[in-house]
Formats: C-alpha cells, structure tokens, sequence
C-alpha cells in the first residue's frame, strides 16, 4: 500500500462520524455521502493531475481524531481591522469561541451564526449546506463533509452589509490532529459583503486544517473574500472553496499566504449566471522548507460572463510554489473574457517553482489569455537602487514589494489593502 | 557513367524485389498478432545481429508490463494490439488502384491543389502500374544523392541497412535519446519497427543539401512503426524534412513511430515535419492514430535543434517533439501548427529539459480547430537546479472556426533555479468578424478569407520551414480547413 493511503485509512474515522448521533437525517445522510465519497478516492496521490505537484505524504503520523476543544486567551488573538469596527468571529480548532466573538449590531437581512447553532435550530442552512459544492472528485472537499460539525455561516438578504465581518481560525495543535470547519456564505439578490478570513496557529506542533467554504452570489449580489494564511510552522491547511456566481454578481477572492509548513489553497468559481464576474488574486511568500500550493479553476457555464487572475509568489530558501489555474469554457458560453496571469519569484538557488495555467475552451466567441513567468530580481534595478545608497537589503525588498503588490488590483478598500501591505513587509524584515 | 549505372543496378534489385514481393507474399506476412516470435520473425527478415533482437525482447517484455497512457486529451476505442499486423505488405499496396483513373477523383483534387505534379500524384495515389517507374525515380534520385553525400562522409540509408553496414554507430545511439522503457507507445515501437532512417554526419559537414523521407515513406507503404536515428557529430549542420503526404484509406490504423536525435558539440539539426495521414471522413470514420516519440538529446556545447511541424492530418495526434539541453549554451526551438477539422483531435506540444548553463529555448505553437475537433497543447518547461541562467520563451496561441470544436492549452511549467527565466503567454479567440469583412469586401471569397487569415496567423511557424516545404505546408492549410465555415 502507498504512503498516502496509509494515511487515508487513518484518516477515515468512522467512530467520529458516528458521534454526531443527535442530528437531523438529511445532515447524517449528507454526512455519510462525504465519508463514502472520501472511502472511494481516497487521499490524493501525486498521479492525480490536480495533485501532481503537492505529495500529501506530508501528512504522515495524521490521525483521523478531531483536534479538541481547547480555550485561548484572549490576548493571543490580534486583529487586522483596528482602525474601523468589525463584527469578529474566532473559531478554535474548528469550534466557535463565543467568549472571544463580538457581533455588534449586524442590522436587518443579515444572518451571522456558528454553523452549530444554525444545524440545531433550523432547516434553514439545509437550503444550502453541501448543496454548492459537490463530493464527488474532491476528496477533502468529501472528508471535511464528512465530519460537518462547526463553522461559519453568513446569509445576507437585500443589503449591503455596513461592517466588515472579520473571522479568525486558530489552530492549536496537539499531537497530529485534524479539524474540519466548513463555512457557508450566501449573498441573496442585491446584498453585498467583506469577509476577511484569516488562519493561524498556536504552538509548533503539527496540526492539519482542512477548511470547506460554500459561496453562492445570487443576482446582483457582490462578494469580497479576503483570506490571510498565517499558520504555524508545523501547521497544514488545506482548504476548499467552491463558488457559484449567478446573475450581474460579483465573486472577488484575495488571498495572501505566508504561514504553514504546507498549505494547499483550492478555490473553484462557476461563472453560473449571465454577466457573472470573477476576481481571483493571490500572493504566496514562502521561504525555508515551506510548499504553497495554490489551485483554481474558473468554469464559464454561460454566455457574456468574465473572469480576472492574477497570483504573485515570492519564494525563498527551499520552498516550493505551486500555482495551477484553469479557466474552462462551456460549449455555447460565447462571449466569454478570461484573463490568467501567474509571476513567480524566484530569491534562491534552492527555491523552486511549478506553474500549469490551463485553458480549456469549447466555444469559438471567446478571449481567453493567459501568461505566466519565472525568474528572479532585476539585477539592473537592484544596482540603480544600490547606487542612490539604499542598502542590498532593503533594496530588494522594495523590489519584491514592488513585484508583489500588482496583485492587489482587486482589493477595493483602502484599509484592507494597508493590512496586506503590511504583512507584506513584516515578512520582508523577518 | 558510374552514377548511371548504379541507378541501372538498382532499379534491377528493385524488380527482383517486385517479384520477390508477389510471389513470396504469404512468406512476407506474419500472422497477425504481437508475440515474442512475431518479433524473432521481423528481426530474421532484417537479418538483424543477436543484440538487436534481445534489445526488441526486452522492449516487448517491458511493454507487457505498460499501461496505454490516458492522460491526453483524446478518446478513441480501445486498440486490440493482437489485433494487427506487425509484418506486412499493406491492403493499399495489394489492391490499390490499376490506373489513375481508378483514384479517387476527391484526392486528385487535393494534389492538385497541393501544386503535386501528375506524375508524382500517381506515386502518392499507390497507382500500381507506374510504381515501378516511381520507384525507379526514388531510387536514381537517392543514388544521385548518395553519390554526394558520400564524397562528404554522410550516411543517410534505411536503419535496417545502417545496423549492417555501421553496427558500433547504431548500437551506440540506437535508444540512448528513448529509451526502450520509456513509454507505451515507444516502447511497442522499439519492439516491432520495421523500418526508418539513419543519418550520420562527421565532424565539421555542413550537408549539402536537404535530406527527406518523403518518398521512402511512399515507396516502402508499411512503415507503421518506423525508427529514425541521427547522429550530427561535432559542428556539423544538417536539414531533414519528413513529409507524410500520403493519404491511406483505411481503417483505422496505428502509427507509432520514434525519432532519436543525437547532437555533439556545434552541431545543428533542423527537422521539418508536414504531417497529413488520412485525418478520417467528415464523421470521424477511419483514420490514422498517430502516436509518435520524437525526442533530440543536445549533448555537446553550442548545439541546437529545432523542430518544425504543420500537422493537418491524422484522426488523432498524439505527439510531442522534445529537446534536452544538456550542453552548455545549447538551443532548442519548437515551432507548430497544428490544424483539426471535422472529427479530428490532436493532443501536441513539446517538451524543453534544460540541463546545461546558458541553454535556450523557444516554442512557438498555433492551434487552429474547426468542425468538431479538439486542439490541446501540452508543454512542458522544465529548468533543473544547474541550469544558469537558462531562458526559455513560449506563445501558444488557438483560434476557434465553429461552436462546436475545442481548444486547450496545458503548459506546465518548473523551474528549480533561480537566475532561469521562463515566460508563458497564450492566447485564445476566433477570426475577427471584421478582418473577415475586410477581405469579403474585397471580393475574396470566405473560404479563401478563412484560409488566408489562418496562414497570417501561423505565419511565424511556416516561415521556419524550408522553401520546398512552405508552398505545400500553406496550400495545406487551406484545403484542411476546407468546409469549417458557410
């Protein structure tokens, strides 16, 4: 038997999913879908396109046991948003931390609640929940419902939400286990919301993260998802997003990654809806013995829809980048734009990088491009800085900043994008 | 008078064989299938010595164990490879047509719009009655080209001669650029070819002239399963062309062929391929599945290779022209086209290994489908940790005629040093309405609007091959696109 499925089978706890005894049918079918699905294709191995360039070997030693309820202290956690008010979230392990949330005054349409709240008191989130994403061909995406428990879910009706939502994911491992939140975020027609997700990890014991996120846009509605993934050395987090964008909506993803010793980030978008628009960006700095994976896939399922890439990485070190983009056309989805662009970085002889942007086209009335490089800094602008007396080190990181930032076009507010500007350089001066 | 007399010589041979052929044929067909005697039957007809034929066994034993790849982008039923012929005089050469009236009159249009001359449209049709004098011509052309080559120390013969004549030479190249285990495909091949190239320039010759397989391809009708081998020594420069132009109506038939280039210091290798096997009728019936392994190794400092292709035929095309750069400094270029009309699907692309300091490469590649065909690139970059400062420079670019077709791009692309650049750019959309508009304007007709936009946008590949080649390449690009728009 291979190493990954070695590790599938000490994944595939039955036991937990048992535990969940107490719920609603249509949870536990749904539940058992996800571990039966996960049984059939097990952890991906490295002959799986999708998977060719990240070995989940890493893995190893990972048992299938739930990560337990531990309790935080408050001042471990700091928030991005200082300057403007947010409404805040902390999950620990996978578990709402209501001693550390804070929902203020979140105004009418707008529906906030752990995931665990919303599966006791209503059929309300079985409208949605496991509806938007599929199980089938994703294999996290199956084990993570597999073990459905606790999350973040947002529905916002007809407005447009007045404060930030801010939502932290701590992780605090102990002795290789794993958690499974899985969040729902649903935009009715003509709502719009920001949503900064940001993960990170207590202590330097291995953990794994293996985050879902169902996003639906209905008509008109416009989605900003800014993710920070700042974990721990020893933490891995891998996580889903499956994404469907209806109607004139909106869908913008920004992701920033810096943290974990592994971290596979997979964000499928469906373009469902006439003039549905996607913004997917993302940058990825890693350094030492750290592999950052970044996987997308952009399906346009109808005519007059759009779709914008653009992923920046700066590699250090060891680490290893990975970027595979996709943007597939339908047949008959004429009239589609879809732009790719990937630029990599390279800042040492070890680092490395693997890059496939993939077109995949069946209809004729599209502009489809992509455009993907590698190299490392500019020796020439390097020298010009050098020469107006600014030190090696601080020229190159001008020049990485630089090289970095034309990914956050797609950030809109200003105080958002000073909080990705300075993680940016905090990284730069470690 | 010497020269004349070879010709005479071998035109006598050639009549021998003629008979040999027809009433030997039973003896000259193995029984169809693939097993271990099939392979000692084909090595004992080659007369091969003892090391060729345990290199076959080993292959054949190692293919056992191989699974038929699936990762492309096509779909075709599965192959019965019991199911085959691996030695045999094809159904074309048996029962072709008497005379040229005989031809169908849809593929003498083609020539004719291809500029062939009537005479060598009869060669290319399989007329039986002038396949003498056919014949008769490629070999007098041959001798008059051996003659001047051999002033110049090139070898340029069938491989089944070469391992005669040069065994050291062959038995030192002969699977050192692909290997007999290195895919399903190649690995079959290095089992059961039939026939194919050898090339040999010494050091410091710059071949005189271009050097083709245009008509042993014709003349020989069998090579399903060719192998061809160069070997450019130290600063020597050669052209060779590969035209498969000709048309077999048939079923649908496997063509696994491998071509190993080998490359010492200076040296330079240009290979032109314009492919047009039978791409099958309109609905995707018959057809010839081409799978081939071309790979050229750039062992010596400064060398370089550059692979062109036009590929318009082929029901499905399965291939991927690949460079390792491997010497300092050397180069490696890809330029394609490849067009797919109707039921046709290609799956083509290129590979560039860089290995040594300072290499270079370049790919080029124009996809073009149309009817119902799909068009994928697949490419791959790959720059290992001791290339410095190693470039490489990629455009693919597609353009859709019709709803109903496909076009695909799949690069990767890995970079393992840092001062290596590699840049990726590809584009894809339709004819532009009104370019389209401005020629219609103009009074040419859609068709030629389609075909003369088409050859602007493959424009930078075909100006890469060789005169003889470019005519016939752009004249092709029009008649494959023939019936994709109105």
């Amino acid at each position: 038997m291979s190493h990954v499925a070695e590790i599938t089978r000490s994944l595939i706890n039955e036991q937990s999913v048992m535990q969940f005894s107490k719920s609603k049918p249509w949870l536990k079918s749904l539940r058992s879908d996800g571990i039966n699905a996960f049984i059939k294709d097990g952890l991906p191995d490295t002959n799986i396109e999708n998977w060719k360039y990240t070995n989940l070997n890493q893995l190893n030693g990972v048992t299938g046991v739930r990560s337990p309820k531990v309790v935080v202290n408050k001042n471990q956690i700091s928030w991005l948003l200082n300057e403007v008010e947010t409404n805040q979230l902390v999950f620990v392990n996978g578990y709402f931390q209501e001693y550390l949330s804070k929902i203020i005054d979140v105004g009418q349409g707008i529906r906030i609640a752990p995931l665990c709240d919303e599966l006791v008191n209503s059929d309300f989130i079985h409208n949605y929940l496991g509806k938007i994403g599929s199980t089938t061909g994703n294999p996290l995406f199956a084990l993570n419902t597999a073990f459905i428990e606790d999350g973040c879910s947002i529905v916002v009706e007809d407005c447009k939400s007045v404060k930030p939502l801010e939502v932290i994911y701590i992780s605090n491992g102990s002795n290789a286990t794993c958690h499974h939140p899985r969040n729902i975020i649903v935009a009715r027609n003509n709502a719009e919301i920001n949503i900064i997700e940001r993960h990170i990890g207590i202590g330097d014991e291995v953990y794994v993260s293996n985050g879902a996120t169902e996003i639906l846009a209905e008509d008109y509605s416009t989605i900003n998802h800014y993710r920070v993934f700042d974990d721990a050395v020893n933490g891995i987090n891998l996580s889903s997003v499956r994404a469907v964008v209806k109607d004139y909506s909106y869908y913008n993803s920004f992701v920033l990654s810096t943290g974990g010793r592994l971290n596979r980030c997979e964000i499928n978008v469906a373009c469902a809806g006439e003039r549905a628009n996607t913004s997917l960006s993302g940058v990825y700095i890693a350094r030492d013995k750290q592999h950052m994976d970044h996987t997308t896939s952009i399906e346009h399922l109808v005519p007059n829809t759009t779709s914008v890439e653009n992923y920046r990485g700066a590699l250090d070190g060891s680490a290893r980048g990975v970027f595979q983009g996709s943007i597939v056309v339908a047949e008959g989805a004429d009239g589609t734009d879809g732009r790719m662009s990937n630029k990599n970085l390279l800042l040492s002889p070890k680092a490395e990088v693997n890059a496939k942007p993939q077109l995949e086209i069946y209809a004729d009335d599209v502009q489809c491009a992509h455009g993907c490089t590698t190299g490392e800094l500019d020796e020439e602008a390097l020298f010009y800085l050098r020469s107006r007396g600014i030190s090696e080190k601080n020229a190159r990181a001008i020049l990485v900043e630089g090289f970095l930032n034309e990914a956050f076009s797609g950030i809109q507010e200003q105080t958002i994008l000073n909080v990705f500007h300075k993680k940016i350089r905090d990284w730069m001066v470690i | 008078m010497v020269a004349v007399k070879e010709t005479l010589d071998q035109v006598q041979t050639v009549e021998k064989y003629k008979f040999g052929f027809v009433t030997d044929i039973e003896v000259d067909q193995a029984p169809k299938g693939l097993n271990e005697d099939i392979i000692r039957f084909i090595s004992k007809k080659k007369d091969e010595p003892s090391w060729l034929l345990d290199w076959r066994l080993k292959a054949y034993e190692h293919w056992l164990g191989m699974e038929e790849p699936d990762w492309a982008k096509v779909g075709y039923p599965k192959i019965d490879y019991q199911d085959a012929f691996y030695y045999s005089a094809p159904k074309s050469g048996d029962d072709g047509p008497e005379t040229l009236d005989d031809v169908d009159p849809e593929i003498l249009e083609t020539y004719k719009k291809l500029g062939i001359p009537l005479h060598e449209q009869e060669v290319l049709a399989g007329v039986k009655n002038v396949a003498v004098d056919a014949v008769f011509d490629s070999v007098s052309v041959a001798t008059t080209f051996k003659e001047a080559l051999s002033k110049e120390g090139i070898i340029f013969c069938p491989i089944s001669e070469a391992v005669k004549e040069y065994p050291e030479l062959v038995r030192k190249y002969l699977g050192s650029v692909v290997p007999y285990s290195d895919n399903f495909f190649a690995t079959l091949n290095s089992a059961v070819f039939t026939d194919g190239s050898f090339v040999y320039i010494p050091k410091g010759v710059d071949c005189p002239m271009e050097l083709s397989t245009y008509f042993r391809i014709n003349a020989s009708n069998t090579g399903q399963f060719e192998r061809t081998l160069i070997i450019a020594d130290e600063g020597s420069k050669v052209s060779y062309l590969e035209g498969c132009t000709a048309p077999m109506r048939d079923e649908n038939q496997l063509h696994a062929a491998v071509v190993e280039l080998v490359l010492l210091d200076d040296a330079d290798i240009k290979y032109s391929t314009v492919q047009n096997w039978y791409p099958g009728d309109e609905n995707g019936v018959g057809g010839i599945y081409n799978f081939v392994t071309k790979r050229a190794a750039c062992r010596g400092k400064n060398s370089k290779v550059s692979w062109t292709q036009v590929e318009t035929g082929s029901a499905i095309t399965w291939k991927y022209p690949s460079c390792i750069l491997q010497g300092d400094n050397s180069v490696g270029e890809f330029y394609s086209v490849a067009i797919t009309n109707n039921c046709q699907q290609a799956d083509t692309g290129t590979k560039m290994i860089h290995l040594g300091k300072n290499t270079s490469s370049k790919i080029i590649a124009k996809g073009i489908s149309a009817g119902r065909s799909q068009s994928t690139y697949r490419g791959l970059v790959k720059m290992m940790p001791k290339a410095e400062e190693a470039r490489n420079y990629t455009q693919c670019d597609s353009l859709l005629i019709g709803k109903k077709c496909g076009a695909h791009t799949v690069p990767y692309i890995e970079s393992r040093n840092q001062s290596a650049k590699v840049e990726h750019e590809a584009t894809t959309s339709k004819i532009a309405d009104d370019q389209l508009f401005y020629c219609r304007q103009r009074g040419i007709s859609e068709e030629d609007a389609v075909a003369l936009i088409v050859n602007g946008f493959c424009r930078d590949v075909l100006q890469e091959l060789p005169m003889e080649f470019a005519v016939e390449a752009q004249k092709l690009v029009g008649i494959s696109l023939e019936g994709s728009v109105g």
